[in-house]
């Protein structure tokens, strides 16, 4: 089984949208982060194993919404099957883990800070920003020592990015217990006056 | 060293092409290609599929409507709806059948309105073929002329074996039947009738007389019981054939190259490598028992991702063709 590489993203992309018109599909969407999002705007390049999808992204005239879906529709489904044997991708890889943050907040304005990327007629994926991955890496960071810490480091955050990410996390999540958590990961990263401050 | 589309597809159409010539060709259909020697033909499979793909050869397609008007008595037309069935089946990746029914009602009706015996058959309304191809099907049927370029089929052609025990036997599955056990050490009723395309209780039925008449040794295994050819060399001895041409399952074989010539067509796929490579894994399961029949190698679709494994997919399939239309 293969991983998702920096340097196939965008066939991957390509592939899933050729699937999606040849398998009766509508015009369609994304909001992707973590990892694929990461290296598609080579901020971080590493390979992952899957596309964590954050919702769908509807078109306004002058706004986009991102709209959470617990379910992908059927035919998108399909082609991503097709996709994941055609790749010999891992059996989730394209998924709405974190679709759930739609519903719990996502940054303000994350919308306006939206990477578009076009393939063919059938898909739009909408990469999340650097500093909006910053506010997730950080949250998904601060009880573990993982993969998670090693991107908001190589992410380079100053200290106004990170105190601003900082910030949305406490809202994320409200316990004296994260607070601290929060606390000793900015202490130990070289962030102890944003640590002193919150 | 890597195929091009542009270079596959023409291969591709002028192979699958000279192995419908050569085989209508043996059947005494005038042409410059030289007859089948290795493969037994295969009459059913071969109308369906010529019909399927005629449209890219129109002389073709018209030659074996006019073999069919005046030898069609040779035909089996149980089994030739049979196989249209299985033709009739939507491509993967796509909204398009390989053979709309329409089409082969078409064929019928040109048959009908030629032939001395009529064919009578209750005409489909479930599928509509898709932009033109039903239409410039039409205009091939409608101005069909006789051009007399058929004579009778010579059934002592070894590749003829088919029509010879038809000729012995008349037209019904025991022709088959016996085919597939001159070929195969056994079989049993179920897996005979699947290769075979008849009904699995015709096909018992006809090898329990066998049985009994000692023509076949019946082997029991639990609840289906296999059966065995008697006597294989006397028997090819008495039809007066020394030494049996190889036999291939043409229906299932058609169906896969006949899939790919129709995939290679389609408009909008014909300059996407990536979409003619997932569709070349949708068949890979049929193609790999013709490529297993065939000694050819099959490359494993998981070393080439994506659009990577066209160009392999295409080299084996030339390779199939090549074997196909290999000289005795």
């Amino acid at each position: 089984m293969r991983q998702v590489e920096p340097d196939i993203i965008d066939e991957i992309f390509s592939a899933l949208a050729t699937q999606i018109g040849a398998l009766g599909g509508m015009p369609l969407g994304l909001a992707v982060c973590g990892g694929t999002a990461l290296s598609a705007l080579g901020l971080v390049t590493r390979t992952t194993k899957d596309v964590d999808v954050l919702g769908v992204v509807l078109e306004d005239p002058d706004s986009l919404i991102i709209q959470k879906i617990t379910k992908f529709p059927e035919w998108l489904a399909h082609a991503a099957g097709k996709v994941r044997r055609d790749f010999d991708l891992p059996e989730n890889w394209l998924n709405l883990g974190p679709a759930q943050q739609v519903e719990s907040g996502l940054p303000n304005d994350l919308e306006k800070r939206l990477v578009s990327r076009r393939y063919g007629k059938y898909l739009t994926i909408y990469f999340i920003s650097r500093i909006d991955q910053i506010h997730f890496k950080l949250y998904a960071a601060v009880d573990r020592n993982d993969y998670h810490v090693q991107d908001l480091l190589a992410l380079k955050p100053t200290e106004k990015e990170m105190e601003m990410a900082a910030s949305w996390v406490l809202f994320q999540d409200v316990s004296e217990v994260f607070r601290s958590l929060l606390k000793d990961f900015l202490e130990v990263h070289n962030y102890g006056a944003i640590a002193a401050r919150i | 060293m890597e195929l091009s589309l542009h270079e596959f597809k023409e291969k591709f159409n002028n192979n699958l092409f000279e192995i419908h010539w050569k085989h209508w060709t043996t059947l005494g259909t005038a042409s410059h290609v030289k007859p089948e020697k290795y493969w037994i033909i295969d009459l059913e499979s071969l109308i369906i599929s010529t019909l399927t793909i005629g449209l890219n050869d129109k002389r073709l397609l018209s030659s074996s409507v006019e073999w069919l008007i005046k030898n069609g008595d040779w035909m089996n037309l149980s089994r030739l709806k049979r196989i249209v069935k299985i033709f009739s089946k939507p491509l993967p990746l796509s909204k398009e059948h390989l053979l709309s029914p329409e089409i082969f009602d078409l064929l019928l009706e040109t048959y009908n309105k030629n032939a001395r015996n009529k064919i009578i058959f209750k005409k489909t309304d479930l599928y509509l073929p898709e932009g033109n191809t039903f239409n410039e099907y039409k205009n091939i049927f409608y101005s069909f002329k006789i051009r007399d370029v058929v004579t009778k089929p010579k059934l002592q052609n070894p590749a003829l074996l088919q029509l010879l025990l038809r000729g012995i036997f008349g037209i019904d599955a025991r022709t088959e039947i016996l085919i597939y056990l001159l070929v195969n050490d056994n079989g049993n009723s179920n897996s005979i009738a699947k290769e075979i395309f008849y009904n699995q209780k015709n096909v018992y039925k006809l090898l329990e007389r066998w049985a009994n008449a000692r023509i076949v040794t019946k082997i029991s295994q639990n609840k289906l019981s296999s059966y065995s050819l008697n006597r294989k060399k006397e028997l090819l001895q008495a039809m007066g054939l020394k030494n049996m041409l190889k036999y291939l399952n043409w229906a299932r074989t058609f169906l896969v190259l006949d899939q790919i010539a129709k995939a290679i067509a389609i408009p909008q796929w014909s300059d996407d490598e990536y979409l003619l490579s997932s569709f070349s894994r949708e068949l890979l399961d049929d193609v790999k028992l013709i490529a297993k029949s065939l000694n050819v190698n099959v490359p494993e679709p998981t070393s080439f991702p994506g659009k990577r494994y066209f160009s392999p997919f295409a080299s084996m399939a030339l390779n199939i063709l090549k074997k196909l239309n290999r000289k005795a």
